[in-house]
């Protein structure tokens, strides 16, 4: 008999509906993964299970839930860890008294101090940890502590909600190898969601594939990802095997940015009187860029990857070192970057809501970088730009609306047109398809080869996803704690590699 | 803002309730620039302290004159001196806050600690100052309400764009080779205006009030001029005789300070999608 069943489950707000015809059964002890991209309703046939929905939402159909009546159903028989460790923890209390609240409310008779204690134990945390405050951690810690207090009333079943997407690649394995032991241990279920394939392919049994609300396979995990039926799960399957792109016409040009011995620190706050506490962001970095050479820049979080990014973009300054530019050097100490080399260099950004002005209309935002250009005529602005969107797919009717009306993939697709229209020489993309769904992941990885191929722009492709960067970059490059450890031929580094990061890095890789 | 912001707006009660007092007296505040009922200026002693009848309808005060026409006029200098008050500190503290948040360093810290300043003293104290050293006048009072309305706009205007600047298409404008200035007036300044707004709103009903104030211990506007604070004040000697010639003024600003209040209140409700997300769940998107 199974623990959860969920039989037509219908969910609206209004007459939207968002949630049509899901049926789910969760036996126990069973591991079960949903997976879905955003807004295909995965996160509300959770919090319908647990009885969470928000009130507005209208619910039905038939959810089943064979748990001992009386008792409370969240906490103690259902527990759920959330997706974001920041907000989940109370920031005014020891965390050890998180834990020791959800233990009063369900297990009120046991001798709470030794309860946590084994608790914290049992998510490999030192006992210390108990004592400290949500600040004080991490984000793999802060969610070790939401797993404990989900795991306080002693469920039955666990939810978790995306957990490690807010973590890095190797604290997500670690996660995810804990909540595997504590299920087999404790003999406990398990419903996870995630948008992540390879999270979910890691830990579930049974998958379901959730598009906009509705389920379009499911199955056990090895059958479906073997032999997709559909081809929605076909698709996002590919997406999570990136396509191997290379230049096939083009050659490898000579070097394009140079940069010798760049090091950055940053004041750490704190009192004046104290004595200073500095954080060597970046330390004695050297690298060379070729024409239409691809890049890769991986590294753990907290590396330095982004602030050597910003420093190649212009966007900060470095405090030794040189940057050599196109043959031009372009590290004066004071003033800002020359124009000249502004024109020639670009960047894209992690995350398409927030790059482009919510109050301008797309014509604002890509006409704006031509400020660079005081020189150009009307006709020749609205060419290049009309020009940039054709060349990334869209058209210049787009441009009257505003950021809102698109979506995720459009909105990076305006991005990078926008870092076009100048017709750089080397563009800096920042986890330029992260924040995307990965369906339309292969779409911008596409693209961007394509505009390699037939411009010969040189890319930084900055990642901690080290699959993407072994399928678009040559070369790549691996940081660790401001310092680049190992750098070569991307096929030469992931197959034998020497430092420890990369050795880690390609370890935590969650593949299917 | 746009047309929709503002359909939304009218859904909430209680910016339904301060756009209806507030657009009340400002009615009454134009009306009474060109017409009241009875002339204010000519005083007509025999007919003081009149009661409600049909040919003055709210009175008539210790020299005769008409209370309703006093209080449209009273009501139109107190909404004059709060709004420049408001204008003077908007047009002075939002600059000073966009520049703070925009260079930072050593120029922020100089503003901000100005701001302090400002905040250390007293507001009354230093209207007080100022009217000794120019006199008392309608026009130092919104001088001296004003100056206290710069570091209010400074801060809500540098917090707000503090957090805009971290930003990734501030970023872009920025490679783009846009100068501070132009980032902070093309892509910061119409993002925050909405929180510029709603502190524009109730820093208006606290300049009523302060006028109110400052005019009562006879630092602002000055006889023959009236205003609500003056009506007050005059009406104070007589209050127990004649009670209704300190009521009606008193009650004229109260319901003037909360129908801004509540417009306020609304609009902020409105424009925050922080108190707007219901259950906490992003179902929009």
């Amino acid at each position: 008999m199974s623990l959860v069943e969920v039989k037509a489950l219908h969910i609206s707000f209004g007459e939207r509906e968002v949630v049509s015809d899901i049926n789910l059964s969760i036996a126990q002890g069973q591991r079960v993964g949903v997976v879905g991209e955003s807004g295909s309703g995965k996160s509300l046939t959770a919090l319908s299970i647990i009885d969470l929905l928000p009130e507005a939402a209208i619910q039905h159909g038939e959810i089943t839930r064979n748990l001992p009546k009386g008792d409370k159903l969240r906490g103690k028989h259902i527990g759920m860890v959330f997706q974001e460790p920041m907000t989940t923890l109370n920031p005014l209390m020891r965390v050890g008294d998180q834990i020791k609240e959800a233990l009063e409310l369900h297990l009120p008779d046991i001798d709470f101090d030794s309860r946590v204690a084994e608790l914290v134990a049992e998510v490999d945390l030192p006992p210390t940890t108990a004592l400290r405050y949500p600040h004080e951690l991490s984000g793999g810690q802060r969610q070790r502590i939401g797993l404990a207090i989900a795991l306080a009333g002693e469920p039955e079943l666990l939810i978790a909600d995306e957990p490690t997407s807010a973590l890095d690649m190797i604290t997500q394995a670690q996660i995810i190898s804990l909540i595997r032991r504590i299920c087999d241990q404790r003999k406990m279920a398990l419903l996870f969601i995630s948008h992540d394939l390879g999270a979910v392919s890691a830990l579930c049994d049974h998958i379901h594939v959730l598009e906009k609300g509705r389920q379009v396979e499911h199955g056990e995990t090895t059958a479906v990802l073997k032999s997709p039926r559909e081809d929605y799960t076909k698709r996002l399957i590919a997406a999570a095997k990136p396509t191997r792109r290379r230049l096939t016409t083009r050659k490898i040009g000579t070097p394009l940015l140079e940069l010798t011995g760049i090091s950055k620190r940053f004041k750490l706050p704190g009192p004046f009187w104290a004595k200073k506490q500095y954080l060597q962001a970046l330390d004695d970095i050297s690298l060379t860029i070729n024409e239409a050479e691809c890049v890769g820049l991986v590294g753990p979080s907290g590396c330095g990857k982004t602030t050597l990014s910003r420093i190649i973009a212009g966007l900060n300054k470095a405090q030794h070192g040189a940057i050599r530019f196109d043959g031009q050097d372009i590290s004066q100490q004071r003033g800002q970057m020359p124009k000249a080399a502004r024109r020639e260099l670009s960047m894209v950004f992690q995350d398409p809501f927030g790059s482009f002005d919510p109050r301008l209309t797309m014509a604002h935002s890509l006409y704006e970088p031509l400020n660079l250009m005081p020189e150009l005529g009307q006709t020749e602005r609205r060419e290049r730009v009309e020009m940039a969107l054709e060349r990334v797919g869209l058209s210049p009717d787009m441009l009257n609306r505003h950021p809102h009306a698109f979506s995720g993939g459009q909105r990076q697709r305006f991005a990078i047109a926008r870092s076009l229209v100048l017709r750089p020489k080397l563009v800096v993309l920042d986890e330029p398809v992260s924040a995307l769904d990965v369906s339309i992941r292969g779409d911008v990885l596409e693209l961007l080869a394509e505009l390699r191929e037939k411009f010969g722009i040189a890319y930084l492709f900055v990642s901690h996803d080290l699959d993407v960067v072994r399928a678009v970059a040559d070369r790549v490059l691996v940081m660790e704690r401001g310092r680049i450890v190992e750098q070569g031929d991307v096929d030469a580094v992931f197959d034998a590699p020497q430092a420890d990061i990369t050795k880690r890095l390609l370890n935590a890789r969650l593949s299917i | 803002m746009d047309s929709g912001l503002f359909a939304r707006a009218l859904k909430h009660p209680s910016f339904r309730l301060g756009l209806f007092g507030s657009a009340g007296f400002l009615l009454l505040a134009i009306v009474s620039v060109f017409w009241t009922p009875h002339p204010t200026d000519i005083v007509d002693v025999p007919n003081r302290f009149g009661e409600f009848s049909s040919v003055n309808w709210l009175g008539t005060d210790y020299l005769g004159r008409d209370q309703l026409s006093l209080l449209m006029v009273g009501i139109a200098t107190s909404l004059k001196v709060a709004a420049l008050a408001v204008a003077i500190g908007a047009l002075i503290g939002v600059p000073l806050g966009l520049i703070a948040a925009a260079q930072r360093g050593w120029l922020e810290a100089f503003i901000l600690r100005g701001n302090d300043f400002i905040f250390a003293f007293p507001a009354i104290i230093s209207a007080i100052i100022i009217t000794t050293l120019f006199g008392p006048s309608a026009i130092n009072a919104m001088v001296a309400i004003g100056i206290f309305n710069i570091p209010v706009f400074a801060r809500v205007a540098r917090g707000a764009a503090l957090s805009l600047w971290t930003l990734e298409y501030v970023d872009a404008a920025k490679l783009s080779g846009l100068s501070n200035g132009q980032i902070s007036f093309r892509h910061i300044l119409p993002n925050i205006a909405s929180l510029l707004i709603v502190q524009a709103t109730i820093q208006l009903s606290l300049g009523v009030l302060a006028e109110a104030g400052l005019s009562y211990i006879g630092l602002g506007t000055q006889p023959p001029e009236t205003s609500l604070g003056l009506m007050l004040k005059e009406a104070q000697s007589f209050f127990f005789g004649f009670p209704m010639q300190a009521i009606i003024p008193g009650i004229a600003i109260v319901l003037f300070v909360i129908s801004f209040n509540l417009l306020g209140d609304g609009l902020r409700d409105t424009l925050d999608p922080k108190l707007t997300k219901a259950g906490g769940i992003d179902v929009a998107s």
